[in-house]
């Protein structure tokens, strides 16, 4: 059995939860209804983000340097107009 | 490292930036299993200099090429594409959103996102172009 992916995002509903990541949930000490929140939570948000067709909203954050040092400068989404853009989000943890 | 692969093969043709977010998986927040494996133990940043700090490590640790941009504390880009905790999303010279990876880490797929930018412009070897780019 697989993990069915549940209101669109990659995590499967509550009910279809795997051993795997019923023991890392054991770990962290995750409740299924922490996670469950947690998944309608990030459901809710994607509704408002955009979705492929759709213009993507413009921002402007400060430039961090090669070495992630702050730089003061800023950087808008707006100014790349065009030119592709990739965009990968994250952060360490 | 793959990002890096992907961004110094196509940074000429397309711009690519790494958006520094809020912590996915902070001590004081939704810990994952593996950065307790890992060692991986940071506190959200409480203050824009704590997520810089942490920015930097990320930066070093991964060695990360690409350009980087910082969220800042009121986490509007985070927000604005339900990013958190990682997304990829390719946009259009127009700024238009052709490719973005669905929402929740087991959806971080990077070979999908490196496809739909090959196909965008036209790499050699590329698949097929994407529908309606």
């Amino acid at each position: 059995m697989t993990e069915a992916k549940w209101l669109g995002t990659a995590y499967p509903h509550p009910d279809s939860l795997q051993p795997e990541r019923l023991k890392k949930m054991q770990l962290t000490g995750e409740t299924r209804e922490e996670y469950e929140a947690m998944v309608r939570e990030r459901s809710l948000r994607d509704q408002a983000a955009p979705k492929v067709g759709e213009l993507a909203p413009d921002f402007e954050i400060e430039r961090l340097t090669p070495a992630g040092k702050r730089t003061g400068e800023t950087f808008r989404l707006s100014s790349t107009r065009g030119s592709p853009v990739a965009l990968v989000f994250g952060s360490y943890t | 490292m793959r990002l890096n692969e992907i961004y110094e093969e196509l940074k000429d043709r397309v711009q690519f930036y790494c958006v520094y977010i809020q912590e996915a998986h902070p001590t004081d927040g939704r810990q994952s299993a593996q950065n307790l494996v890992d060692g991986i133990l940071y506190e959200q940043p409480k203050s824009i200099k704590e997520r810089e700090e942490l920015a930097q490590v990320c930066v070093l640790r991964l060695n990360l090429k690409m350009p980087m941009l910082l969220d800042d504390m009121s986490n509007e880009v985070d927000r604005l594409y339900a990013a958190l905790p990682d997304r990829l999303y390719l946009l259009d010279e127009n700024g238009v959103v052709v490719f973005r990876t669905v929402v929740g880490s087991p959806g971080f797929d990077v070979d999908a996102w490196y496809a739909a930018i090959r196909g965008h412009v036209g790499a050699p070897g590329a698949s097929l172009p994407i529908p309606g780019a």
